[in-house]
């Protein structure tokens, strides 16, 4: 925990709990009163006496900035919450319910956005007082339409996402929805804006102080105490300086200590965590050959050092491929099929380590750096994603997006770019391309954008095609129109293809070889027909019966590989799959099985299904 | 923002303009040391740096400030100036007489002085501006005594009073003695923005908030007059930023009362000359005291608190030990000063003044009014401080100005910081001390301390209708004696850290002739002073 | 339809925002009166300049008579220095305004690449740098701020004047010099504010899979960080510049102090302090309307940075 959190954030910890002890012990603590004028000889600097010299008045500063930390701590935190309490409800409410409650909401919200903040602050210190209560309450409402803006617009939309719309047709209540499904997601923006705003807060007090309008004197508060030394700038410098860097420190110490937390209650990659520069010696690589073909990796491996562990993403996968071939990489999510795309792609986040080496056509792609690399992509090896709903930028027109590559890589003038762009999206079979290229994602189909996707894939004339996943958040008659056309333009660009999916039924048709991939490793591998045929590892056995098939009975329950996917952190010893296998034995669980050369089809499996019962299965299934 | 800074600077100037034959104020050393072997020489433009801008500049309609004085005057001239002496001298008029009882004066118009719109100032001018004067709820109340005005040929004009009234032509060395031309007269609104009068600039350029500048008057009547072929009045508000900028060299001089500032110049004296308000025209700080609300109306508690401060380290700390401490409302370089008998610091008589009175109405707690500025607030903070060592619990409330003065008129406070006493004679706190101008609480009372005291009303009074100097002056000691005995008012300081810091290039601030010869009055006004443009002029350097 | 229902909230705003400032302000103790007249007039020559400024009527009949004149485009008349709010308001908007385009100029300019530079490479050094540059920025005041910018710019280096205005009518090299400070300390707080929003903003959006598959395409770095990645992530920003900008109008006041401009907010805070009531209700419209405005032209902008939100 410790090393996750780094030392940065234990001494935020650490300054903030001196200050918050110091703040509420101040009585205890043997300080000069705030308010005892000529304690010290006035405007002098830092001394044993006074450890943090004294202002202008001869009062001790240290003791005024303890007293003061009551103050501002007070109407920091105070006015962040309360503006949170006043606004969070009515923004949700707003964000939620849309309609009247949002109308009434944000037309109150617009009246008090529109409101002079200094008629009302005067107002109410003018009657009220100046007082901290006051000048408490005048800093939270003055924050309240910001934050009903903010949290409004982060509810609106969470509102609209899948889970939420799915709780509503469930006819789940509001109020739980609400709870389990908005304010989770809401509240870490939110948590983001509080420091911020709390900084903000404390240093509006301090300009208050400036227009006279703080709490009264003579209470010190930081941001008055910078507006009462500033004066003296030129001559007790420390007045100002003092309570500007506790300022300081305290800010950046909430922040920080705001950010960590957030980062370890967020499932998601948050990317806020700093990266830790991981010294791994360099991977050795196994004896090998470099070979006449277009695309070979040898020994692959991709690991992620995390606070858990070290993960194995990649261990180890190595195959070749000509032209005009297409291999398919199969597995469950998590197996490593992704990683292994991204990996010979040099596209791995800052946190992983490669090892392995990838040739095209001989030449050593791994000993590229990022900007040879970029040569690379595109002209010669081209992707299409798995979700063509992400895969393109939202706000640029398609136009943009597929005429780019030609114009960086081919060095195309904007017109010739734009025939070029006009001819591909022709021939991805997208109908009226020339409209096509001033329109933006969000006005396509699942289907369209992922033929535009591809089209950008094959702008440049890629030698080998990517395609992780290219169906998957497709239609499944949708799905099948996809795959025949990536089929097509192998054929016409006379390209090899590479494509990953988690549905070996899917791809088998199109394939001529298949990796089998689990828990990182190649499991199965051979020609398509082979391994569709006669799937001998158990995996690769399970993975077929679970895809679903349009001959299924309409109310058919959907096969699942029993049990869960590995753990990378905490891999079984021997065979991996050996937990969830119906047919594993006592050596599973010694040993990991070898990939064993069988004429072309090898599996890694100790006991590998017979091939008669992988025949019937297999028939029945491509018979569509 | 700009109301705040001058809070006390408004109050003070709509009753500066009283006079008195005062001391005359020491020359400053450093000025007369900074003048050339070389005389004034004509041409060049001054920038001068001011704290405030001017709500309007007529003089009839717009309550003049300090600042409003320095962007005017060099315009609008008044009928009456005050000498390097204190002694009023005629300005715009050649001469003004009483009749034998002071109930009347006759004021002769100078000839051959034209405005500089052309009209030719006339007695007939000078009366409707005295009437549009005594016409104003803004000067009304200062005329009161004035019971009609003729006009007694083309070039004179005779004021009937309604009592005597023998400092009457110091009120006409300010403000009310200003002369407009008809067409502002007629058209106040107009006079408000862009102002005309006989002096020796012209009106040319005016940004609210931001500048006013004033060229050369061709046709001034005083020959040779003015050196400067222009001036530039920049508004800045900010007392740092003000210094900051004439450091850098935005501007040429600046009016301030920072101590800072004076300590900090005035040891570069190369480079800059610094030149302070002294005398009568230096205001007082104090504390006005509610003599008509508990615990204040109890006069020991009074005592108390002027026991409790220590106005020496009061100086020390806030004022850079550049002022003199207060105990009436004329300085002792004046000629109307008299010794003695005010409650000095001594904590254990204060302690013992609280004791008796707590022993019998318990404990003794007021709120204090301070002006929200960061200067007043410290001065009020330690004043509190030291209270608070006495046994008084005092807390501090911040006002705007107008709040405060609504407050202080309609007696709505205990005890609430101040600035005032700078009038050029005795006479001009008439009103603010006079038991006749003190209502109850609640109705508006031009004297805000409420103090009804017979012997003070009798010798203010004295003061106004005898001419003896001599009597006058026993009349004004009783005044300081009084104030001194009842403690309607606590005095902090003689505020003349007030000054005006200029580069060494420019020359001649403060130092002016009248047209019939005197020496003319230095600096005016506070808590940040303004003086006459005619005779400043510039050096190449 | 749109305009039409935008012109309807913001006659509603108006209405609301102006009929409360006026009541609150009418509430403050002390009125213009005071403010003209001061200490040395009688209840007499009170009550009689109140019935010349027609303070003695009631305060809802002042104010219907404040919004007839309203409607003719007449603002009133200021009761401390006679001169027409119309008037007064025109003449000081553009230096506000000059002011706060030169701010935002400011901050924008060094937010961007600032926030750019930070979020590719969150958690490194540089960033970690720039997250303690925003927040010490957060935690000095401009009143701080101003001064030792006044310190080293004017008096130590004498390279730009310390304080004053040039209209940009008169001289605009002077007029550009004379804004650089007063901009400079009023964009160096917003900075912070903008760069952290870019900062956390483009981190989420790096990891959107268009950014991977641009990556994929061979695209450089720099160009799928500017053209791809920072577009989709200024939706915070631009949410903040609008509710900033409403704002900002009438909280200048203290740069204007500061630096001596004949700004807005210096206007609208003296107005109130002297009770200057027709004044500050000219200030509030202009603020009401600056801010319906502003935030129309963030929702164009909106639509132009992202045209999924153009559908609605």
């Amino acid at each position: 925990m410790r090393r996750r959190l780094g030392i940065g954030f234990w001494l935020a910890v650490g300054w903030i709990g001196v200050v918050l002890l110091a703040a509420l012990l101040a009585d205890l603590l043997p300080l000069y009163r705030y308010d005892e004028t000529l304690a010290g000889p006035p405007q002098t600097g830092p001394s044993w006496e006074h450890p943090l010299g004294t202002d202008g008045l001869g009062r001790d500063v240290l003791s005024r900035i303890v007293y003061g930390a009551r103050v501002s701590l007070g109407v920091g935190v105070g006015a962040v919450l309360l503006g949170l309490l006043i606004g969070a409800p009515l923004g949700i409410l707003a964000g939620y319910r849309r309609r009247a409650a949002d109308a009434i909401i944000m037309a109150v919200n617009d009246v008090a956005l529109a409101f002079p903040a200094l008629v009302f602050a005067l107002a109410v210190v003018a009657f009220a007082g100046a007082s901290l209560r006051n000048v408490l309450i005048v800093l939270a409402v003055l924050g309240v339409p910001a934050w009903v803006r903010l949290v409004r617009g982060a509810t609106l939309s969470f509102a609209e996402r899948e889970f939420v719309l799915a709780a509503r047709v469930l006819g789940t209540r509001d109020r739980r929805i609400l709870w389990r499904e908005i304010v989770p997601n809401v509240a870490m923006p939110a948590a983001s804006y509080a420091f911020i705003g709390m900084a903000v807060v404390v240093v509006a007090e301090g300009s208050l102080a400036f227009l006279g309008l703080s709490v009264q004197a003579p209470t010190p508060t930081w941001g008055g105490l910078i507006n009462e030394g500033r004066t003296l700038m030129e001559t007790a410098p420390h007045v100002v300086l003092v309570p500007s860097v506790v300022m300081f420190l305290t800010v950046l110490s909430f922040n920080l200590v705001g950010d960590r937390l957030r980062a370890l209650t967020d499932v998601r990659e948050s990317g806020l965590e700093p990266v830790r520069q991981v010294t791994v010696s360099p991977m050795p690589v196994a004896e090998h050959q470099v070979r006449d073909t277009l695309l070979q990796a040898e020994d692959v491996r991709t690991h992620f050092v995390t606070p858990r562990g070290l993960v194995k993403a990649v261990d180890g996968v190595s195959f070749t491929l000509e032209r005009g071939r297409t291999l398919a990489i199969v597995g469950e999510s998590g197996s490593g099929k992704s990683m292994l795309i991204r990996s010979i792609l040099g596209l791995l986040p800052g946190s992983a380590v490669r090892g392995g080496k990838v040739y095209l056509s001989g030449e050593d792609l791994t000993a590229r750096t990022p900007a040879e690399m970029r040569s690379v992509l595109g002209p010669r090896l081209g992707t299409v994603f798995q979700d063509p709903m992400t895969a393109l930028n939202p706000v640029r027109t398609i136009g943009t997006q597929v005429t780019e590559p030609l114009r960086v890589h081919l060095g195309l003038g904007r017109k010739e770019a734009r025939a070029e762009a006009v001819r591909l999206l022709a021939s991805v079979g997208i109908p009226d391309p020339v409209r096509m290229l001033g329109r933006y994602p969000h006005q396509l189909s699942g289907g369209m954008r992922q033929r535009v996707t591809i089209a950008m894939a094959l702008s440049c004339g890629p030698d080998v095609l990517f395609a992780d996943e290219p169906t998957t958040a497709l239609d499944v008659t949708i799905q099948d129109q996809v795959l025949r056309l990536l089929h097509r333009l192998r054929e016409e660009h006379h390209m090899a293809v590479v494509l990953v999916s988690h549905d070996l039924s899917v791809v088998a048709r199109w394939a001529d070889e298949v990796i089998v991939m689990y828990a990182g490793k190649v499991v199965e591998r051979g020609p398509a027909a082979e391994v569709f045929r006669r799937p001998r590892m158990p995996y690769t056995q399970a993975l077929l019966q679970a895809a679903p098939r349009l001959s299924d009975p309409v109310h058919h329950r959907l096969r699942e590989i029993p049990g869960r996917p590995p753990d990378l952190v905490d891999l079984p010893p021997g065979c991996s799959f050996r937990p969830r296998c119906a047919y594993a034995r006592d050596r599973c669980g010694q040993e990991a099985p070898p990939l064993v050369n069988g004429s072309g089809h090898q599996y890694a499996c100790w006991y590998p299904r017979p091939i008669e019962t992988a025949i019937a299965e297999g028939a029945e299934s491509s018979g569509r | 923002m700009r109301r705040w800074k001058t809070a006390a600077a408004l109050l003070v100037a709509a009753t500066v303009m009283a006079a008195c034959s005062g001391q005359r104020p020491v020359e400053n050393p450093q000025a007369s040391t900074a003048r050339g072997a070389t005389g004034p020489t004509q041409g060049g433009r001054l920038v001068y740096g001011l704290s405030a801008d001017g709500n309007g500049f007529n003089p009839i309609t717009d309550q003049f400030a300090v600042q409003s004085y320095s962007m005017t005057t060099p315009i609008i001239e008044p009928l009456v100036s005050v000498d390097a002496g204190g002694d009023w001298k005629p300005y715009l008029a050649e001469s003004l007489t009483p009749n034998e009882t002071y109930d009347e004066w006759t004021i002769k118009v100078r000839s051959g002085i034209s405005f500089s719109d052309g009209t030719a100032l006339t007695g007939e001018i000078v009366k409707s501006n005295l009437e549009a004067q005594k016409a104003s709820p803004l000067t009304a109340a200062a005329l009161a005594p004035v019971t009609a005005i003729e006009l007694a040929d083309p070039m004179t004009v005779r004021v009937q009073l309604r009592q005597p009234w023998v400092a009457f032509p110091y009120q006409l060395s300010a403000q009310i003695g200003m002369i407009v031309p008809p067409s502002s007269l007629a058209d106040p609104k107009a006079a408000s923005l862009k102002p005309v009068g006989t002096g020796p600039f012209i009106f040319k350029e005016y940004v609210p908030d931001n500048r006013m500048v004033v060229t050369r008057n061709p046709g001034y009547w005083r020959k040779g007059l003015p050196y400067l072929d222009e001036i530039e009045f920049r508004i800045l508000p900010d007392s740092q930023t003000r210094a900051q900028t004439l450091e850098s060299g935005g501007i040429d001089a600046m009016g301030t009362n920072r101590d800072e500032d004076v300590t900090k110049f005035g040891a570069l004296k190369d480079a800059y000359t610094v030149h302070r308000a002294e005398g009568m025209s230096v205001a007082e700080y104090v504390f006005l005291l509610n003599t008509a609300a508990a615990p204040l109306d109890d006069v020991r508690v009074r005592r108390a608190l002027a026991h409790a401060l220590d106005r020496d380290t009061i100086i020390k700390t806030l004022r850079g030990g550049l002022n003199e401490p207060a105990d009436g409302p004329w300085s002792k370089d004046s000629e109307w000063y008299v010794d003695g008998g005010y409650p000095g610091y001594d904590l254990a008589k204060a302690t013992a003044l609280v004791q008796e009175v707590e022993a019998a109405k318990g404990p003794i707690r007021f709120e204090t009014i301070s002006t929200p500025d960061p200067n007043t607030m410290q001065l009020v903070e330690l004043c509190q401080d030291m209270w608070r060592k006495a046994g008084i619990e005092v807390s501090i409330r911040q006002a705007d100005q107008a709040d405060l003065i609504n407050r202080a008129l309609t007696g709505d406070f205990r005890a609430t910081v101040w600035t005032s006493f700078s009038a050029a004679d005795p006479d001009g706190e008439y009103n603010a001390l006079h038991q006749a101008f003190s209502r109850p609480l609640g109705e508006i009372s031009l004297n805000p301390t409420r103090l009804k005291d017979k012997e003070l009303s009798d010798a203010l009074d004295a003061g106004r209708i005898t001419p003896d100097e001599a009597a006058r002056k026993e009349a004004y000691a009783t005044v300081q004696r009084r104030l001194r005995d009842q403690m309607p008012i606590l005095f902090i300081d003689h505020l003349n850290t007030g000054s005006v810091i200029a580069k060494s290039k420019v020359r001649g601030i403060g130092e002016h002739t009248l047209p019939d010869g005197e020496k003319g009055r230095p600096l005016t006004g506070s808590p940040i002073p303004y003086h006459p443009f005619a005779q400043v002029w510039v050096t190449e350097r | 339809m749109i305009i039409l229902h935008r012109l309807v909230r913001l006659v509603v705003v108006l209405l609301v925002v102006t009929f409360l400032s006026y009541a609150l302000l009418n509430l403050l103790p002390g009125d213009p009166v005071t403010q003209i007249l001061g200490m040395s007039a009688t209840e007499e020559s009170r009550e009689q300049l109140r019935r010349e400024l027609g303070l003695d009527q009631p305060l809802v009949v002042r104010y219907l008579d404040w919004l007839g004149g309203l409607l003719t485009g007449d603002f009133g008349e200021s009761y401390i220095t006679r001169m027409s709010v119309g008037a007064e308001l025109a003449e000081r908007l553009p230096v506000t305004l000059e002011l706060l385009i030169a701010a935002e100029i400011v901050a924008l300019g060094l937010a961007v690449p600032l926030g750019v530079a930070a979020a590719r490479r969150a958690g490194r050094g540089l960033d970690q740098a720039l997250t303690a540059l925003s927040f010490a920025l957060l935690s000095t005041p401009v009143f701080v701020l101003g001064v030792l910018l006044i310190l080293i710019f004017a008096v130590t280096w004498n390279v730009l004047p310390a304080t004053g205005w040039t209209s940009l009518s008169v001289d605009l090299g002077w007029n550009l010099t004379s804004v650089i400070l007063p901009a400079v300390t009023l964009g160096c707080g917003q900075l912070a504010v903008y760069a952290r929003l870019l900062r956390t903003d483009l981190i989420a959006t790096l990891q959107e899979d268009y950014i991977v598959l641009a990556r994929a395409r061979g695209l450089s770095p720099r160009r799928i960080m500017w053209r791809h990645a920072l577009r989709p992530s200024a939706i915070s920003l631009i949410t903040a510049i609008g509710l900033n900008m409403g704002a900002l109008i009438g909280g200048t006041v203290i740069i204007e102090t500061l630096f001596g401009l004949p700004g807005i907010g210096r206007l609208i805070v003296d107005s109130i302090f002297s009770r200057d009531y027709l004044t500050v209700q000219g200030g509030v419209v202009l603020i009401s309307v600056g801010y319906v405005v502003v935030n129309f032209a963030v929702d164009v902008v909106y639509a132009a940075v992202d045209p999924r939100i153009r559908r609605a």
